[in-house]
């Protein structure tokens, strides 16, 4: 056998070994990593910050304990991303719908529009995607430290009649049950990627 | 990715010197069509987002292809039912996602611009009696020559 068979054949070997070993491990129940989701190292606690839910209702940290939820940042007078994003959400929440309530995720929009996104502007637009999701609105004194948190960016720009646009991070956050940000959803985004990946996360916590 | 390039390549032809206007041929006696004749834009895939009815405004897509020798430079578009319409191009940079008018955009001869969520969209703004919930809606694009190329986009999500 010359030598470069033999090395040929070693590595056919050791390739076939790996794909062996990681079925195996996959047989045995290994729980699949996230996808779509990008994993942080070290979730970030939400801060206590006053908010209002779009039943005018006080909305903090403690409401997005003991829930999986998807949070992102938007506002009403965004005519492409935000409601192609709360589309997307509410197709991803029906494919979980087989799950327990507990596994289901929560969904909320958080306003990066103080000025114009008032809790009762919030109830007529984000409950139309899905009866289940929520509108966060806080005050713009508080949004800094909120976005922080997230990672996420906003910015106001002037356009069209509206006076103007909010740039916003465009990303959506999964917020885990101690209600710390854990991971975060690049676009594009699709339904089908979020609802395998929060199985994925279910299963993972759950093998702990 | 391709949609930056897509919104960059239509803001650098927005700032390109007036070029003359395009001489695609008129068609003699214009019908109230989006196809007015052989070799004239074709537009097609075109709905407008259906949105809760508390919404302001809405977003119009659509594809336009141009069989023809000339550019076609978009420069607006119209409805009945709008008072505004302005053309926008979401461009994403860092995850930010930023949404900016467009003077123009011009459609390369043998070239389609897809006008889809996440890149160029129009934005109907101004509702004079809401916006409809369901059906069509009558739309034209105003070109740089003064043409309009109507057509109707009904309105809906689309299935993703």
């Amino acid at each position: 056998m010359s030598r470069t068979a033999f090395i040929a054949a070693a590595a056919v070997l050791a390739i076939s070994a790996a794909v062996a070993g990681a079925w195996f491990a996959a047989r045995m129940g290994a729980p699949e990593m996230p996808e779509h989701a990008r994993i942080l190292s070290a979730p970030r606690p939400i801060p206590q910050v006053p908010g209002l839910d779009h039943l005018g209702h006080p909305f903090g940290p403690a409401d997005f304990e003991g829930r999986w939820t998807v949070a992102f940042f938007g506002f009403t007078y965004c005519p492409d991303i935000c409601p192609a994003t709360l589309q997307v959400l509410a197709t991803a929440r029906r494919l979980l719908e087989d799950l327990p309530e507990r596994d289901r995720p929560q969904v909320v929009m958080i306003s990066v529009d103080p000025g114009r996104d008032s809790p009762e502007r919030l109830a007529e637009y984000v409950p139309f995607f899905h009866p289940e999701f929520r509108g966060l609105a806080v005050e713009a004194q508080y949004l800094p430290e909120l976005t922080r948190a997230f990672g996420a960016a906003y910015a106001y720009s002037p356009l069209g009649d509206n006076a103007y646009t909010v740039d916003h991070t465009a990303s959506l956050f999964l917020v885990d049950r101690q209600a710390r940000v854990a991971a975060v959803f690049p676009t594009p985004h699709t339904a089908e990627g979020i609802a395998a990946d929060l199985r994925r996360f279910i299963t993972l916590e759950s093998s702990r | 990715m391709r949609l930056t390039v897509l919104v960059l390549a239509a803001l650098l032809a927005g700032c390109a010197p007036d070029s003359p206007a395009p001489t695609v041929s008129a068609p003699a006696a214009a019908p109230p069509a989006a196809v007015p004749a052989a070799g004239g834009p074709v537009i097609s895939g075109a709905w407008v987002r259906q949105v809760p009815p508390a919404a302001r405004m809405t977003a119009g897509y659509l594809r336009v292809h141009n069989p023809g020798p000339a550019p076609l430079v978009i420069v607006g578009a119209e409805s009945p039912l709008f008072a505004n319409i302005e053309v926008h191009g979401t461009v994403m940079s860092d995850g930010v996602a930023r949404m900016r008018h467009q003077e123009s955009v011009a459609v390369a001869p043998g070239e389609t611009v897809v006008f889809e969520p996440g890149g160029l969209h129009l934005m109907l703004m101004q509702p004079k009696n809401g916006i409809p919930g369901s059906g069509a809606i009558d739309l034209s694009l105003v070109l740089e020559d003064g043409r309009r190329l109507e057509f109707s986009a009904p309105v809906g999500q689309p299935a993703d």
